[in-house]
């Protein structure tokens, strides 16, 4: 199907512009049915439509103990003391006491529109749809006997989580406070850090069931529009049912579903985000998910924590540094052990060498055995450790490889060279930074591991340049995966291996396309620190 | 911006050219040149790329004269069609023969140092199979792999060799021109047809973003690979001698086998110099592998130039694999030289000079 | 249709893969090997005939470490236990016509795949390198991609079998032991360092050469000390240790060592001299096709000891150095006169010096060029230079 179609029928549903006479049933669209004047009648409609919904509830009463009229909301979505407060009250009690004339309905619903209720956020709607719509995302809906209309105030308030502490992400030096399920709050999160009515909301409701919130959010005055457009239009293609979280509309809007990188970034923090926003990169919020979407995406960006930029950049260029290292262990290490041990002994000094052999010798198993035991074990450890409840499982993790290494050492399963080697390995791969990233890197491991196995060091080499090959092919966003690498733009590089000082980073990275690539403007500054050179001497 | 949209900027082009340049022929070649230049082989490496220079700035102006064109197209405008077509066809086959050889070179040199008793059928299958899926993708991805290798295997491979400048004997590079410069210009001459992949400047001026540049990009190119060349093959011969270079299959691996130290983290350091140095090869093979899909696309009139690098891989596989050991592989490549300076030498200043009597251009 | 079918194939590889895969515990390392002449013709089979031919004419011993015993000893008790006596590595010795085919005859009597990369020492015995061309001896090691060229090669004062087999007393395999005792050149120019890439190039070149002697001596150590002169391939005598540290002076090797000369101020004792730094600058004159050459040498170095009780006043040092420069000139010339008389071989390279620097008239005498070497007048000059006293006034 035709994007644009999809898009169409999406609006349709979700406005509503068809012109279908009849009385909907249960399981049906509801486009483009107008409300009644009856009041019995409408609520009749919604009695059907809400059969078996236990949670709606519906409150009849009489506005100034003349016009009739029902309140209707969904039980725990709602606010209810504010809709005590400042709904049936006033409509009940302050307008009979106010003394106002009322002669007929029309009256009733402008003055109670008007002049009675007190809230911020109130709209009127006729159609059957918006209402089912209100009601289901915990707004109240009155209605007013003899109007074809109904108010919408909005009364949402459920219980959710408090703000809490990043947990996938944590920082020494950064803030401390993370995302949460609720859309509002995130958003919130966001405009506090960029006070700036460039930055852009932008809502979606998808999904045909769910219709769950998703939001898109730019910097209006650096995002790059091709990359917005692609966005948008990948978004609307999007037509389902249920929208299982982000990592579902991630999967729907990646450019290569088949690679095993991360095309889009996930976050919990709000000030990677404001960061990132500010660099031209779109953010996507979906509603009940604290991990929100970034794009376009760099495999340099997969590598950057919030840290890096919270310490001094000497101390955070040494960690970056020490990080790529360690990725690189993470990705060669156990094949390179494999590729040594089992095709080229010469590659090993010869001391470490002899006792390398020393400790493999009457091991029932060869190299590539010993290593995926390990290996294997380990991500059976980390499963096992993520099913434990809290702490324990953190023990568990621990206890379990030590002794587990040890055990098998001393059975003789594997060799303590191996256990060094998987140590190693599974320390580095703790060290990358995205959690996505570590992911595929030991799915790569693993392959790597094989074609070690296989063909030795040529082989690992043919996997390495099929992975360069692949990198160089992807793209996010038609932003190059590898940039600033690959196209090569020396300016960029001062934020990859190293993190430069912040006076050298005076520009936005260009393979972004950015429309407004300054980031700041060091003429004053320079002209200070001149100035203070100068009385020095 | 979100397809391959095939455009690829001076950079990119640059390390394209050179990526396509480096490959295991110069690590073979180094033992040919010491047997007839002896210790000269830094001179008659330089006269060759002297000598290959005429040629190289023949097809980048070439190419830069019909920039909207590939070979294909300019080749039939300057020398009419049947011509034009016998060019594009020769061409098609001088890069699948390369392709080849290279791929035979890297084969060999693996069977030595890495992998002893592995068929060669396996390792040139393998490796192929990784050509292909980059070389599908066309250019760009090309080009950026190049540019990835290029800052960080290149590097390495010349960290990895520069170990070696402290056992290298300055007296092992004399005597200088003992046999009188005849020798030497020879072998200069012979090393025209070096700079093989340097013939890819006929077709890639059409993906460039600036066109104008070409020529520049290609002198930068070529200055560089020189540069790595002779610098790996000064110390070759510095370390192992002359002498040394004749009686090695790979003068360059036995030069890094004689310079290492004990005691250094990883004892070997050809093995790890032949592993970078074949990292090089991929992006020959597969630049190779596209250039031939797309000038045979463009004279059988394809729009696609995919369907047609299946069919060109056992052609490759096949002719790389037809000569039974390395000295009859040799023999069997040797055709490359005089077509070689045919290719690079002959045709482009030919071509060059009719286009540019008759005033065609784009 | 096409992914599946690059998965099979993937899948192919990776199930009949491993050609090449031997794990480092199924090999045996071969860390030094020396190669004899066999000791008596056992047997030949049907070659008799081919003039010249020898049945079986090699010996080859190898050594293997037991990976078990070396690394427990390592990590044991300094190896003063009973497991200290018993050496901790195999030697495994066998005749054969080519040293191919010695090694693979290993494999009937081993379950370890032989693995040459680790090799580090191959010692050559003297009746092999007196009667065959050591380029032919060398070439298994030279085609062989495993082993590295880097390997020491030395001379045998005897048989190099008896010396593989030798148990040194601070290290667990003897051929471990002669790979780090060669690092000791730095301290002195007893002896000369030779690796595999030497013996190519110069033999290669067909020029003559000087190599590292190794012998036992009668306390059952193993003593790497002089060189072997070694001309068109073969074995033609000994140079002593004086001699050699002579011979390292031209060649411009000295990379430490020492002098002992008689004091300036008391001649019955001795002023002991260390070097540092030396440079060697050669210079050739020609008379017609006469070549001459003069070598010029400059040492640095120490007062390391001194015996007479002198203080160091400056005359006393100025002393000591023409002392050590003429001590040093007259050894030089007479090992040079030895060369070229006795031995009749260019092992310091004079050849190959005028060949690379005055190559025109080389081309010359290039053919007389053995007859020449004889007569060649050759002048050495030595400037030896103190630097520093030590610590004691």
């Amino acid at each position: 199907m035709h994007l644009s179609t999809i898009y169409c029928k999406f609006k349709d549903f979700v406005l509503g512009n068809n012109s279908a006479d009849t009385i909907p049933s249960a399981g049906g669209s509801y486009n483009g049915i107008k409300l009644d004047k009856s009041l019995d009648k409408n609520i009749k409609t919604l009695q059907t439509i809400f059969k078996d919904c236990d949670d709606v509830i519906y409150r009849p009463f009489k506005i100034a103990g003349k016009v009739k009229a029902e309140l209707i909301f969904l039980d725990g979505l709602t606010n209810m003391g504010f809709v005590d407060e400042y709904i049936i009250k006033p409509l009940m009690l302050e307008s009979r006491m106010a003394n106002v004339e009322i002669r007929d309905e029309d009256d009733a619903f402008s003055y109670a529109q008007d002049r009675i209720i007190t809230t911020g956020n109130m709209r009127r709607t006729a159609q059957l749809n918006d209402v089912l719509f209100a009601i289901m995302i915990g707004d109240v809906v009155i209605f007013i006997e003899g109007v074809a209309n109904c108010i919408v105030v909005e009364t949402k308030g459920w219980e959710h989580r408090q703000i809490n502490e990043p947990t996938s992400e944590p920082t020494m030096r950064g803030p401390k406070d993370a995302f949460t399920e609720t859309l509002r709050v995130n958003t919130m999160l966001i405009r506090r850090r960029i006070r700036d009515p460039k930055l852009k909301i932008r809502a979606y409701h998808i999904g045909r069931r769910s219709k769950t919130d998703v939001a898109v959010i730019y910097m209006e005055s650096m995002v790059n529009h091709d990359v917005l457009d692609e966005l948008n239009k990948r978004l609307d293609a999007i037509d389902a049912d249920n929208i299982v979280g982000s990592a579902f509309i991630e999967h729907l809007i990646e450019d290569n579903w088949m690679s095993p990188f991360p095309q889009i970034q996930t976050t919990e923090r709000p000030d990677k985000v404001a960061a990132m926003l500010m660099d031209g990169k779109i953010c996507i919020i979906v509603d009940n998910m604290p991990f929100v979407l970034l794009v376009p995406t760099t495999l340099n960006s997969l590598m950057q924590t919030p840290d890096d930029y919270y310490q001094r950049w000497l101390v955070a260029s040494l960690i970056r540094l020490t990080r790529f290292i360690g990725s690189f262990a993470a990705l060669l290490l156990p094949s390179l052990y494999i590729a040594m041990l089992s095709y080229h002994p010469e590659m090993i000094p010869t001391s470490l060498a002899l006792s390398m052999a020393a400790g493999r010798e009457g091991l029932p198993f060869p190299a590539f055995i010993e290593a995926f035991i390990m290996e294997g074990s380990l991500e059976l450890l980390r499963e096992a450790g993520m099913r434990l409840p809290g702490a324990m499982g953190q023990t568990i993790g621990v206890v379990g490889a030590i002794i587990i290494g040890q055990a098998a050492v001393s059975a003789n399963v594997v060799s303590p060279a191996m256990v060094v080697v998987v140590a190693f390995t599974a320390i580095s791969n703790f060290a990358i930074p995205s959690y996505d990233l570590a992911i595929s890197f030991r799915i790569l491991r693993f392959i790597l591991m094989l074609s070690a196995a296989t063909l030795g060091l040529y082989g690992i080499i043919l996997v390495v340049m099929l992975i360069i090959s692949h990198l160089s092919v992807l793209k996010s966003f038609g932003i190059p995966y590898m940039a600033p690498w690959i196209p090569l733009n020396l300016r960029d590089l001062k934020d990859t291996i190293i993190r430069a000082p912040w006076l050298f980073m005076r520009t936005r990275e260009s393979y972004m396309h950015t429309q407004n690539e300054q980031r700041m403007n060091t003429d004053k500054i320079n002209d200070v620190r001149r100035q203070r050179r100068n009385v020095e001497h | 911006m979100f397809e391959n949209n095939n455009r690829i900027n001076a950079q990119e082009t640059m390390f394209f050219l050179i990526a396509a340049m480096i490959e295991v022929g110069s690590l073979i070649d180094a033992r040919l040149l010491a047997q007839e230049t002896g210790p000269d082989v830094w001179l008659a490496y330089l006269t060759g790329y002297v000598f290959a220079l005429p040629g190289i700035l023949a097809m980048a102006a070439l190419s830069r004269r019909f920039y909207k064109h590939g070979f294909v197209q300019y080749s039939r405008i300057i020398t009419g069609p049947a011509i034009g077509c016998v060019l594009s066809l020769a061409l098609a086959v001088y890069w699948l023969s390369v392709s080849a050889q290279a791929l035979r070179g890297m084969c060999e040199i693996i069977e030595l140092t890495l992998l002893d008793k592995t068929p060669m059928e396996v390792i040139a299958f393998s490796f192929l199979a990784v050509a292909i899926y980059i070389a599908r993708y066309g250019i760009e991805p090309l080009s950026r792999m190049s540019v990835l290798l290029g800052i960080s295997i290149l590097p390495l491979i010349l960290l990895v060799f520069a170990v070696g400048i402290p056992k290298v004997k300055l007296d092992n590079m004399l005597p200088f021109m003992a046999e009188g410069p005849i020798p030497i210009l020879k072998a200069g001459a012979k090393g025209i047809a070096d700079w093989e992949e340097m013939s890819l400047l006929f077709i890639i001026v059409p993906f460039l973003s600036k066109p104008k540049g070409i020529v520049k990009e290609a002198l930068y190119a070529s200055a560089i690979v020189a540069f790595i060349a002779i610098f790996v093959l000064s110390i070759t011969i510095g370390v192992i001698g002359a002498n040394g270079a004749k009686t090695s299959i790979a003068p360059p691996v036995s030069a890094l086998s004689a310079a290492q130290y004990p005691g250094m983290f990883i004892e070997r350091l050809p093995t790890i110099f032949i592993g970078l140095w074949l990292m090089m090869v991929l992006p020959t093979v597969a630049a190779l592998l596209w250039a031939v899909a797309l000038v045979l696309s463009q004279m059988f009139g394809l729009t696609e130039y995919k369907p047609l690098i299946m069919p060109l891989v056992p052609i490759i596989y096949i002719i790389a694999l037809m000569p039974q050991n390395i000295i009859e592989a040799n023999e069997f490549f040797r055709f490359l030289t005089p077509y070689g300076i045919g290719i690079l030498f002959i045709m482009p200043i030919i071509l060059y000079v009719i286009a540019a009597i008759r005033g065609m251009k784009d | 249709m096409k992914k599946l079918l690059a998965l099979c194939l993937a899948l192919m590889l990776i199930l009949t893969g491993c050609w090449d895969k031997v794990e480092i515990d199924k090999r045996a390392f071969v860390l030094g090997a020396a190669a004899d002449v066999a000791p008596e013709s056992n047997g030949n089979k049907g070659m008799e005939d081919i003039e010249g031919y020898n049945a079986n004419p090699f010996m080859l011993t190898l050594e293997m470490p037991i990976f078990r015993s070396m690394v427990s000893q390592n990590s044991g008790s300094g190896g003063g236990g009973n497991s200290g006596q018993v050496k901790p590595a195999w030697t495994y010795s066998s005749t054969g016509t080519s040293f191919f085919e010695i090694e693979r005859q290993m494999a009937t009597r081993s379950d370890r795949v032989l693995f040459f990369g680790h090799q580090k020492v191959l010692l050559i015995g003297k009746e092999l390198a007196e009667r065959h061309n050591l380029l032919d001896v060398l070439d298994f090691w030279a085609r062989d991609p495993e082993s590295t060229r880097g390997i020491k090669v030395l001379i045998a004062d005897g048989s190099a079998k008896d010396i593989l087999s030798a148990q040194p007393q601070m290290a667990q395999s003897a051929s471990m032991f002669i790979a780090d005792q060669l690092q000791q050149g730095a301290k002195t120019a007893r002896f000369i360092d030779t690796d595999l890439c030497d013996f190519l190039h110069k033999l290669g070149d067909g020029s003559s050469m000087l190599t590292g002697r190794i012998s036992i001596s009668e306390d059952k150590d193993i003593k790497i000390a002089g060189s072997g002169v070694i001309k068109d391939g073969k074995l033609l005598g000994w140079l002593g240790e004086q001699e050699t540290r002579a011979a390292q002076f031209v060649m411009g090797q000295i990379k430490g060592g020492e002098v002992v000369v008689r004091d300036p101020r008391n001649r019955a004792v001795t002023m002991t001299f260390e070097m540092y730094n030396e440079h060697t600058q050669l210079k050739a004159e020609f008379e017609g096709k006469r070549p001459s050459i003069a070598i010029e040498i400059r040492t640095e170095g120490n007062i390391a000891e001194v015996n007479s009780g002198s203080t160091a006043d400056e005359a006393y040092i100025a002393a000591c150095e023409r002392a050590v420069s003429e001590e040093l000139e007259k050894e030089i010339k007479a090992t040079i006169d030895k060369l070229q008389k006795q031995y009749k071989a260019d092992v310091l390279g004079f050849g190959s010096y005028l060949e690379k620097h005055h190559n025109k008239e080389w081309k010359g005498i290039e053919k007389e060029w053995d007859d020449i070497y004889e007569s060649m007048p050759v002048s050495v000059d030595v400037d030896a230079n103190i630097r520093r006293i030590g610590m004691k006034y």
